[in-house]
């Protein structure tokens, strides 16, 4: 078992580095003006930067292997969608390779915990770049933004590239910004595929 | 060779070269692959007039063409001209079957259409023997109750009776429709595995790979099933832990071996919900079949089949699987589900879940098998030492037809007793 646990890993996921720990607080616009009413501060529709700095949050908690922290993201009616067909509609309109809930989230991130997960008996790592960030819709309180990416495994001396796009939505609760669903549209979708232990 | 074909297996042991030399693979094709049938399609696939499919029989691309007169064919994919593919794209319609590199057409029969610029012909044999410029036809092409099989052995046992009684499985997932009628859904997953082809064929009834493989996705289904928000996520969390049957459970589940390799395995997951939709689907076949039809064809109750050498089927859950045998140490498995016509949507959705649980790629419990059929390829790399063994509840008669259970390698033998008897056999 090689992949790092949740604790100590990484500070700023912890919310105790340099980092603004606030960044995935719900917040007004600065640049939105306007006074807040009394007793609550007005929500208003976020910037694209907030957003993608959700994403990049997102993301680095999945490569630095902060499963746990990284299921805090998603709300609970939440999903994890990733299309086995290019430009495929809904989860119920053809299978999928992922269509998971926090619920089997939980479970595909308990088994890559347990020691004795033989798939993850080699070193498993992760590293990606987003970048392309679009903000689709914006709401007070959902957006939808989509970036592009490229992520690298490494898993038992081998490399292999995955790219797509990545399209969030995301719903504002009390804790801050969550995942409605992210769904993962691979290039290469549709193609013959070895094992996928990773979390895209 | 590595070693004599005579000290490839016998009696529960094999040797490591079976799974790991080069030459043992390239004859393979030959006596093996070349001379079976293969799973090449599903009629639902090609179901106009015009419709064609991109297949594959073993490493030689075909195609399926349904012409006019309703009947489909299956082709070499080349044009007799230099040879280029006819078809590139998976699946079409057509009304001429046409080569992109120079324009030579043909009817969904096969026969030759049309060259451009035919008079250049003039004096070769194509003039007086137009007819014999067609696509080639496969040496043998049958349909199953739907499920397309091909040959490229010129003669040998015809389909039906190369089946022999494993075809239940295939019969049980036709009449789990109401309408008697199923149809490819949705797109097919392809998984690539770092293992000879065997080793995944040798795992499919093996009760005993389950607690030690995947002790993690059942330890986590566990807790997941406890804590399941809705009906479809128990299910889910079901599924993998139903791999958690002790030994003891796993040598009452029933293997049955046939003739030719093939063997299927009965229970395994409780597959007759007491649900509301459940009643609805057997309700539905019941306007067909009667009750005592429901019972017979629910009871039939196969977790799995293997058709051997290349095909395996899971009737309870409407899927099939296609092994694709890439190199020595590389398979390619694709995989299909059917959908059952005229039953009420909840079977489907059921079928999904299994499905998006099960045979994707990123599937917790493949995962841990397929990274244990790679460890026995690497394993058997260690070129010293030679033997493996099959052994678990050995006898001493042929392992061919008969009956043992989920705890025994009786499968196994069967499979490479066949085997051994194919590879054998000059041509």
């Amino acid at each position: 078992m090689t992949m790092p646990t949740n604790q100590g890993v990484n500070p700023v996921l912890q919310g105790g580095g340099e980092r603004d720990s606030r960044s995935l607080e719900p917040k007004a616009n600065p640049k939105g003006g306007g006074a807040a009413p009394a007793g609550r501060p007005e929500l208003l529709t976020p910037t694209l930067a907030e957003l993608a700095d959700f994403v990049v949050e997102e993301c680095e908690r999945l490569d630095e292997g902060a499963y746990e922290s990284w299921l805090e993201l998603f709300a609970e009616d939440g999903l994890y969608w990733v299309p086995l067909a290019h430009g495929q509609e809904s989860p119920d309109s053809d299978h999928s390779l992922f269509s998971e809930n926090p619920a089997l989230l939980r479970m595909r991130v308990a088994r890559l915990r347990h020691p004795a997960a033989h798939g993850m008996a080699g070193p498993l790592r992760t590293s990606r770049v987003v970048g392309g960030f679009r903000l689709l819709e914006a709401g007070s309180e959902t957006a939808r933004v989509s970036a592009r990416f490229v992520l690298v495994e490494y898993e038992n001396e081998r490399e292999r590239l995955f790219a797509g796009k990545y399209t969030y939505d995301l719903r504002r609760m009390a804790a801050g910004w969550r995942i409605a669903r992210k769904r993962v549209d691979l290039i290469n979708c549709d193609a013959p595929l070895a094992s996928i232990q990773i979390l895209l | 060779m590595e070693t004599a074909m005579a000290n490839w297996y016998e009696a529960g042991r094999a040797h490591a070269s079976v799974y790991r030399d080069p030459e043992v693979f390239a004859l393979e094709r030959e006596r093996l692959f070349k001379v079976a049938w293969i799973y090449v399609g599903h009629e639902s696939q090609v179901e106009r007039p015009g419709d064609y499919l991109r297949s594959e029989l073993v490493d030689e691309p075909i195609l399926l063409v349904r012409g006019a007169d309703g009947e489909v064919r299956g082709f070499f994919n080349r044009c007799p001209h230099r040879g280029a593919l006819i078809a590139r794209e998976a699946r079409g319609n057509a009304k001429l079957l046409q080569c992109a590199y120079h324009g030579w057409s043909f009817r969904h029969d096969g026969a030759l259409q049309s060259i451009p610029y035919e008079e250049g012909y003039a004096g070769t044999d194509l003039g007086g023997q137009r007819e014999a410029w067609g696509l080639t036809p496969l040496p043998r092409f049958a349909s199953y109750r739907g499920f397309l099989f091909a040959s490229l052995a010129a003669e040998g046992p015809d389909l039906e009776s190369y089946l022999g009684p494993v075809a239940i499985n295939l019969d049980n997932m036709v009449e789990r429709s109401p309408l008697g009628k199923i149809a490819v859904w949705g797109s097919r997953f392809s998984i690539v595995k770092r293992n000879n082809w065997k080793v995944y064929l040798e795992n499919l009834h093996d009760g005993a790979h389950a607690l030690p493989t995947h002790v993690s996705s059942i330890r986590a289904a566990q807790q997941a099933i406890e804590q399941a928000p809705d009906e479809w996520t128990r299910l889910r969390a079901y599924i993998m832990a139903a791999n958690a049957q002790s030994p003891k459970d796993m040598a009452q589940l029933p293997v049955q071996c046939y003739p030719n390799g093939h063997s299927d395995m009965s229970a395994f997951r409780k597959t007759r919900p007491d649900t509301p939709g459940q009643r609805e689907y057997e309700e539905a076949l019941a306007r067909r079949y009667g009750h005592d039809g429901v019972e017979r064809i629910l009871g039939v109750d196969r977790n799995n089949a293997i058709i051997y050498p290349t095909l395996t089927v899971q009737p309870n859950w409407m899927q099939l699987r296609l092994l694709v045998p890439l190199d020595v140490e590389t398979t390619r498995v694709d995989i299909w589900i059917f959908k059952i016509l005229g039953a009420p949507e909840w079977i489907q959705q059921r079928i999904r879940a299994f499905t998006n649980t099960i045979h994707t790629p990123g599937s917790l419990v493949r995962a841990d098998d397929l990274e244990n059929f790679e460890r026995v390829q690497l394993g058997l790399r260690a070129r010293s030492v030679s033997g493996i063994n099959v052994l678990r509840e050995f006898t001493a008669e042929p392992a061919g037809p008969g009956p043992s259970t989920a705890m025994s390698e009786r499968y196994v033998r069967n499979q490479l007793e066949t085997w051994m008897r194919y590879m054998k056999e000059e041509r």
